[in-house]
């Protein structure tokens, strides 16, 4: 009795907590657009006026996002670290971080996410050259 | 590092501008701009074009993912519109993979689902980084205004195929051929010849009313009023509703009692003569079938020469039998029809049964005229 009476409390108060959090959404400014997240949502036929659902589901694809690119951005300090180690006079120049499909592909992987990215793909015109060059342009 | 990539690199650039400017492009761009935003907060300085695309593509399916469940749980519901739960449903199973907090719990109530709490503590966490540029709403959907149907407009439709619920026609100068200045002089050729047939045409027409005419004209060849008063006859004849009616006691005899010996025409003169007197009019009735007698008598003389008077003193007992009222009016009808050919109905008139046929109409109409003689006596 005392228990259910409890676990009773407890759901008002998640029923509290998620109404409270679905309001803070409205204060709240994803940084993927709500046009962009209505329009995809639209086009998988899902329907709902309350830009709060729509918030929700910004805040979670950041979420996963975000936690998708941190995870690529540690196996990407992970590889620095290795290469640094190695070759001491390259440093100044592996410093920065770079997203790369290398490492994306890595950290998707854990999300079940297989991504077959070529082993060289050069997708810019500056892919490839060297750092002094890439300024130069 | 050099690998001569430049080149290869500009030869991939050449195809880009094409395909930049799709419905889809837009989209990918901004998503590309909202997923470069993330990453730029996470911590990273620059990305590989590549794998930015690839990033917010797997950003962009995850949304459709969320809406696809939500979609499915709303619809298992039995809803329409999805609500929170049905999304927090269908981050749960996308969260399942990797999994989260509570997940192992069935029963778990949504509200205080893990993934909700995680997304909870993200939000507390990280700080408000809006979108860096200002977004029109889109697609847009353009708030194109259609044609006026013919209803609104309250024009006719140019046919009676043409509901009236559908948009009106363009102008007709819009479609009409245009004509130019070879055309033109064939045009105004056209239209001065137009008005030449029509007037042919009317003429015609004139000429058939006047030939109708003369041959009404026939019927009461002794007066101005006779022709009237003959058709108004008539229609009393076709027409037994608007037959005089028989008084209590009276019988519908039909004056067929006449004695053959007598010569046809005698007795109708009588009769006449006894018309005359009562109603006044001075119209023969066999002066009114006389055309229609002879046309007769010299069809029949193409074949047989003269017996046409024998004929009709021989048999009029068959067909004074035969009813007054509706028979009369088809009769008529043909026998007018026959009136107006005459000139041309000779060759068909071979045949035996048919001049009989006819013979034995205008006989008929004959007696029916004869008999309204009497009764209006």
């Amino acid at each position: 009795m005392n228990h259910g009476q409890q676990s009773s409390d407890g759901k008002h108060d998640d029923d509290a907590a998620l109404s409270d959090f679905l309001a803070s959404l409205m204060d709240y400014t994803p940084t993927i657009p709500d046009e962009l997240v209505e329009h995809y949502l639209a086009k998988s036929g899902f329907q709902c006026p309350d830009v709060r659902l729509t918030r929700l589901v910004a805040v979670a694809t950041q979420k996963f996002v975000a936690e998708v690119a941190s995870d690529a951005l540690q196996h990407c300090k992970a590889r620095q670290g290795a290469v640094v180690k190695d070759k001491r006079e390259k440093q100044q120049k592996d410093k920065r971080l770079i997203l790369t499909m290398e490492d994306l592909s890595k950290a998707l992987r854990e999300c079940g996410v297989n991504v077959k990215h070529q082993e060289y793909f050069a997708d810019s015109p500056s892919t490839g050259m060297d750092p002094a060059s890439r300024e130069d342009q | 590092m050099s690998d001569g990539g430049g080149e290869n690199g500009r030869k991939h650039d050449q195809p880009h501008p094409k395909r930049k400017f799709g419905g889809n492009d837009f989209v990918l761009a901004i998503s590309k701009i909202a997923v470069a935003q993330i990453c730029e907060n996470v911590g990273f300085q620059t990305f590989q074009q590549s794998a930015l695309e690839a990033l917010s593509d797997i950003a962009v399916r995850y949304i459709e993912n969320i809406g696809k469940s939500a979609l499915f749980h709303a619809s298992l519901a039995g809803r329409a519109e999805g609500n929170v739960f049905d999304i927090i449903q269908g981050l749960e199973e996308l969260g399942s993979g990797l999994g989260f907090a509570g997940a192992s719990d069935v029963d778990h109530c949504l509200a205080n689902s893990g993934i909700v709490r995680e997304i909870i503590q993200y939000v507390a966490d990280s700080e408000d980084i809006p979108f860096a540029h200002s977004l029109p709403h889109f697609p847009v959907v353009k708030n194109c205004k259609p044609a006026p149907s013919f209803l609104q407009t309250g024009a006719e439709p140019p046919g009676e195929h043409v509901p009236p619920w559908l948009p009106t026609f363009p102008d007709p100068e819009t479609y009409a051929q245009l004509s130019l200045g070879n055309e033109k002089t064939t045009v105004s050729n056209m239209e001065s010849v137009e008005p030449a047939k029509h007037k042919t045409r009317t003429d015609r027409s004139l000429l058939n009313l006047q030939q109708r005419f003369a041959c009404d004209g026939f019927e009461g060849p002794s007066s101005g009023d006779g022709g009237d008063a003959v058709r108004a006859r008539k229609a009393v004849e076709s027409n037994p509703y608007l037959a005089a009616p028989l008084h209590f006691g009276e019988k519908e005899v039909s004056p067929v009692a006449l004695p053959a010996k007598l010569s046809n025409e005698g007795i109708v003169r009588n009769i006449v003569v006894e018309n005359n007197h009562a109603v006044g009019n001075p119209v023969s009735v066999l002066e009114t079938f006389a055309p229609a007698i002879e046309a007769m008598n010299s069809r029949k003389c193409d074949s047989e020469d003269g017996l046409n008077t024998a004929l009709l003193n021989q048999r009029p007992s068959v067909h004074f039998k035969i009813g007054i009222g509706k028979k009369s009016l088809g009769a008529e009808l043909d026998l007018s029809l026959q009136r107006n050919g005459s000139e041309k109905i000779s060759p068909w008139f071979g045949n035996d049964n048919e001049k009989d046929d006819k013979k034995r109409r205008a006989e008929c109409i004959l007696k029916g005229s004869i008999e309204n003689a009497g009764e209006l006596a």
